[in-house]
């Protein structure tokens, strides 16, 4: 029997055990799937579990290992994905009603690519539907409900990619893949007390993966440290010609810990005395002072004055409207859990031609703008949200959210990964976020490295019943 | 008391913020990744867009183009896409409004495509 103090251990630990075959790929993922049974009737995390594909894997893995051949870190470990990715003969719902019972006959390069890293697939995370494309206002906007926070499960997980947060802060998978277009790696892992880390935009292809936005999306890793994250984009990394987006930029430099003292960290600070949660300030005002007790220089920095948050905005609805035209046409769009959803179609007919390429040209002042920041500053630290997790029936319209820094990350395609850094009043995680330059993930996974180093804030786990 | 993703930008301490005008919703929330706050209406004394709130509908220009698309929606229907549209228009304007010089191009860049024959 395979214990909880296995199941909450890092992929780093894991792969040492399996690699050694002290640890049977087999078991452990007996193990994930014998807590998905128990657990995720509470939480909705998971779309579709691949039990036989996940098993047929795992005997795979130890059979290879075995025999001696080694795939690398992610060998003979479980993980799980959001169900927009598109899976051969598994069916990929994109977290919708109308695509309930759609099957693609091929995987997404990030499924093919953790195949061939020996990643066992223990099935399809629960998302909001078509990660939010056409707007929500609420939790359960979602073809599962409302994912449900393993740390209090009367509150959301956030989203867009719901289930990933859940699944990964119940040690329901070691690792999951999510995606972001503005804030749905941040905000649940910041929620849920995981590490979530947005690559640069083109660093993962997104070939097989739901189209939101082109030029927004990314896919990113979701696991228990900054560590496993990095190893997890390692394996899913890369160029693919297959992705128009996809960037012919070399892997960059390993993290290293080592490394953070001299970096350059700029920090935003934030007024919560008019909106959010004081004790999340408090927490990331403690996480600075940790990081400077330990000898790293943090230094006040503002933002560029362009306006990320418009052209973010234009861009996406545009994007968007594009990109759900099927729905659109078939009057699908009508059966999403969110009842107004397809009057986002009409809404964006607001947007001239003009405007879009307006809003391309603003980016591009923006990247710049962007590029000479972190000229200046390796890393660029911000609490990702300015709340806990939200109860889970609640309706936006009556929550605070803002999201300070993410329309400019976003926009700008810039890498950042958040990190728990300590818990609000009401016992809930907040995050901390380290944003760097593009393509310089090692810079923010060196900073989150070190800061995991001299906390323990990742190693705590959520009050989940015992599963025997 | 509900503060918007753009107002919020504001609270970036020693942040220059580049929006004037108060957003009436959050600017992404029409189709965001993150969630449309569809029940928020501009609170009082913030700038109203045109064809929003102040202005009956069809008085604009944009007014006039949305009542032709909004036709066969419900009231609540239409009173919803216009509340999107007054968040849009935010957005809009402050892009609108910004000064480009000719030698700012677009941010997407198009490559030429190879052709791809046939080995003979």
């Amino acid at each position: 029997m395979i214990s909880e103090e296995i199941l909450y251990k890092p992929v780093g630990e894991l792969s040492t055990l399996v690699r050694a075959r002290r640890l049977s790929p087999v078991e452990l993922t007996r193990a994930c799937l014998r807590r998905i049974d128990v657990l995720d009737p509470e939480l909705h995390a998971f779309v579709t579990v691949t039990r036989d594909l996940a098993l047929e894997q795992a005997r795979q893995a130890e059979s290879e290992i075995a025999r001696g051949r080694d795939r690398g870190p992610l060998h003979g470990i479980p993980f799980g994905a959001k169900d927009l990715l598109a899976t051969r003969g598994i069916r990929t719902t994109w977290g919708a009603k109308p695509y309930e019972n759609r099957t693609f006959d091929h995987d997404a390069a990030v499924i093919r690519r953790l195949r061939e890293a020996g990643a066992i697939l223990l099935g399809k995370l629960a998302m909001i539907e078509l990660a939010g494309g056409l707007g929500y206002s609420k939790g359960d906007a979602s073809l599962t409900g409302a994912a449900l926070n393993p740390w209090n499960r009367e509150r959301w997980t956030c989203g867009s990619s719901s289930g990933s947060g859940a699944a990964v802060a119940a040690a329901l998978v070691p690792f999951a893949i999510g995606s972001e277009t503005w804030g749905s790696i941040i905000c649940p892992s910041s929620f849920c007390g995981v590490a979530g880390l947005r690559p640069t935009l083109g660093r993962v292809s997104r070939q097989g993966a739901m189209a939101l936005s082109w030029s927004l999306d990314k896919l990113g890793p979701m696991a228990r440290s900054a560590h496993d994250c990095e190893m997890v984009l390692r394996a899913i990394a890369g160029h693919d010609p297959e992705d128009p987006f996809s960037a012919p930029e070399p892997a960059g430099p390993a993290s290293d810990p080592a490394t953070a003292k001299r970096l350059r960290i700029g920090a935003l600070k934030l007024d919560f005395g008019k909106v959010g949660d004081k004790s999340v300030g408090r927490a990331f005002d403690r996480a600075l002072q940790d990081l400077r007790a330990a000898g790293l220089r943090v230094e006040e920095a503002t933002l560029p004055a362009l306006p990320f948050e418009s052209v973010a905005t234009v861009i996406l609805n545009a994007e968007v409207a594009t990109a759900y035209e099927e729905l659109e046409r078939s009057g699908d769009a009508r059966r999403l859990a969110t009842p107004q959803a397809f009057l986002s179609f009409v809404a964006a007919r607001a947007i001239r031609g003009s405007d879009v390429v307006k809003a391309s040209r603003l980016r591009t002042l923006c990247q710049r703008a962007m590029a000479d920041f972190f000229a200046r500053y390796d890393v660029l630290l911000y609490p990702g949200e300015m709340s806990t997790a939200f109860p889970a029936d609640k309706d936006f319209a009556d929550i605070s959210w803002p999201d300070p820094v993410g329309a400019a990350g976003n926009l700008c395609g810039l890498p950042a990964i958040s990190v728990p850094c300590g818990f609000g009043d009401d016992a809930l995680p907040a995050g901390m976020t380290a944003m760097s330059g593009a393509f310089e993930e090692h810079k923010a996974l060196s900073l989150a490295r070190f800061y995991q180093g001299i906390t323990a804030w990742h190693e705590k786990r959520p009050p989940l019943r015992p599963v025997g | 008391m509900k503060i918007t993703r753009r107002s919020m930008a504001r609270l970036i301490v020693g942040a220059p913020v580049a929006a004037a005008a108060a957003a009436v919703l959050p600017a992404g929330a029409l189709l965001g990744a993150r969630p449309a706050a569809a029940g928020e209406e501009p609170a009082t004394g913030e700038a109203t867009p045109e064809g929003a709130a102040t202005h009956e509908p069809e008085e604009t220009p944009l007014g006039r183009f949305l009542a032709k698309q909004e036709e066969g929606l419900t009231s609540e229907e239409r009173k919803a896409v216009r509340r999107q549209v007054a968040g849009l228009e935010e957005s809009l304007r402050e892009i609108r409004e910004h000064s480009l010089g000719n030698e700012v191009p677009p941010s997407d860049i198009v490559r030429a495509l190879r052709s791809e024959r046939p080995r003979r």
